[in-house]
């Protein structure tokens, strides 16, 4: 069990003092995390001035990028000179520590705070008027350690909501008091060392309570309804183009989507600018195509080159803007083929990631 | 209507091993079927997903990959590599409903040049029992 330090303020004021304090006490250079931006919503934001550590939203309960694709870009894999304190979902950190194993970018010389999650609104209502009357909402279904219903689908559906390889895990599900009090979980020598100093109760529990239980049972229950809702199960062809038949060809599924990190994705090189020939060539085949072409070969081509590493985070669901369930669908697939390797994205940073290296005796029965 | 289908077959092969064998059937003036297009890749490890995604959505009816048996691989694992793609692409089509079945991967040694021409038969034979993809005939997708 690790041991914890339960301090004597609301969670999002403990870790600003605790950011504060590791920048103030030159333990790292600066912290990454969400923040207000001219106080209407919040983005990311790397943040080196104590006095702007106000303004920080640790969590907020939006998710305006993926934080850890974001995070990735700016540790590269050039080595950091010093620390960065990094708040980040545990979605955003399955993803950056799915990037670091994709050899994106560097785990090292970052204090990773994380926290147990209730999930996000979809980051089109940060606009709607005023987003802040979810924020209270948001609170209090977490301390009764409930999600919202209109929360991402893909947050209702999650069941990854206590962080992997988080260096400190804050809880909040599930902690009724969680406006006077919060409980920092130990997970590494380098969380110990950023709470050295800080005053508070020192203890030991585990993170996984009763109420996360609950909301996990209730998370499970609602990925099969969804599930069952789309077919998921019976889709074929029709299905298929059924959800996909409206799709415009934008590309902001996968614009956003943080393991989708490629400098030129393969489905926006040569290859695929179709010459006149190929068009009439379609047409004699095919007696017509669709434009813009090959819709489906880029969202399984999609499905084939990420969705082993898809970590549920709904960012694609969110910016799509004719609504289509792209996250629903990519997790599906995805938990296949990761069962199929044996494999959860972003969870063990030793694991090697399914197409680094294959083995001698598996998939026997593949072979005709 | 059996009769009149004439499936497209793309037999990707390993430029060691399958090649080899399709040499030695040649060799020996072995027939294979003539709709079977043969595509060799230096290393079936070296076929990417989407090679083998897209001739199923673009117009083939079927895609065979033959690669050296376990233990034979001029790279050491690309045969196991080319397994564990062509594990992934069957179990995306499964899940979305599709039919994994035009795919096949098969162990095809240099000196085997029966066991290419049989495949090549076979899963031809295979294909045309199915009937034409229905994936590669659409004009929506
Ligand atoms: S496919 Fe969608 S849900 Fe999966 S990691 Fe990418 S953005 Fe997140
Ligand atoms: S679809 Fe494939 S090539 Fe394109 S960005 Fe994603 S992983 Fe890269
Ligand atoms: S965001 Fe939606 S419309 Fe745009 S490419 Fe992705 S699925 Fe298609």
């Amino acid at each position: 069990m690790p041991k914890t330090l339960t301090v004597n303020r609301g969670a999002s004021d403990a870790v600003r003092a605790l950011l504060r304090s590791l920048i103030e006490g030159g333990k790292v250079e600066g912290v990454f995390t969400l923040a207000r931006v001219n106080n209407k919503g919040v983005g990311y934001a790397l943040i080196r001035d104590p006095e702007k550590i106000e303004q920080a939203e640790p969590f907020y309960p939006w998710m305006p990028s993926s934080g850890g694709k974001q995070l990735s870009r700016l540790v590269s894999l050039s080595r950091r000179p010093r620390p960065l304190a990094v708040v980040l979902r545990p979605c955003e950190l399955r993803a950056f520590v799915e990037l670091v194993k994709l050899e994106q970018c560097r785990r090292d010389k970052l204090v990773l705070i994380s926290s147990t999650c209730g999930g996000v609104y979809p980051v089109e209502t940060l606009s709607d008027g005023n987003p802040d009357d979810r924020v209270p909402r948001y609170w209090n279904g977490l301390k009764a350690g409930e999600g919202q219903p209109d929360a991402r689908d893909s947050c209702r559906a999650c069941k990854h909501f206590i962080p992997y390889n988080a260096d400190l895990t804050v809880a909040l599900v599930g902690c009724g008091d969680l406006d006077e009090k919060c409980t920092f979980f130990v997970n590494s020598e380098a969380g110990q060392a950023c709470l050295e100093g800080q005053g508070g109760v020192w203890g030991q529990s585990a993170v996984e309570t009763e109420a996360t239980e609950k909301l996990a049972a209730a998370r499970d229950a609602e990925r099969e309804r969804q599930r069952e809702e789309l077919h998921l199960g019976s889709l074929g062809i029709e299905g298929l183009v059924g959800i996909f038949g409206k799709c415009v060809g934008c590309r902001s599924c996968r614009e956003v989507c943080p393991i989708c990190y490629c400098t030129l994705c393969d489905f926006d090189s040569a290859k695929y600018e179709n010459e006149p020939a190929w068009f009439a060539r379609e047409l004699n085949s095919r007696k017509g195509v669709r434009v813009p072409p090959a819709t489906l070969l880029f969202q399984m081509g999609r499905m084939v080159h990420m969705s082993v590493s898809c970590v549920g985070c709904g960012m694609c669901s969110d910016v799509c803007p004719v609504n289509i369930p792209v996250a629903t669908l990519f997790s599906s697939v995805g938990e296949a083929n990761q069962k199929l390797f044996d494999y959860v994205p972003g969870k063990d940073e030793s694991q090697k990631p399914p197409f680094v290296k294959a083995e001698l005796n598996e998939l026997e029965n593949l072979t005709v | 209507m059996a009769e009149s289908f004439d499936p497209k077959i793309l037999y990707v092969m390993c430029g060691w091993c399958g090649t080899g064998g399709a040499e030695t059937a040649s060799a020996y003036g072995m027939y294979y079927p003539e709709n079977v297009r043969i595509f060799r890749v230096n290393c079936t490890g070296a076929l990417s997903t989407v090679h083998m995604l897209r001739p199923l959505l673009e117009g083939a009816d079927g895609l065979v990959i033959s690669g050296c048996h376990p233990g034979d691989c001029h790279y050491d694992d690309g045969n196991f590599m080319a397994r564990r793609k062509v594990a992934l692409v069957k179990t995306i089509l499964d899940s979305l409903g599709l039919d994994s079945d035009r795919l096949w991967f098969r162990y095809v040694a240099h000196g085997e040049a029966r066991r290419f021409v049989d495949t090549a038969a076979e899963f031809t034979d295979h294909i045309k029992s199915k009937g034409p993809n229905p994936l590669a005939t659409r004009s929506d997708t």
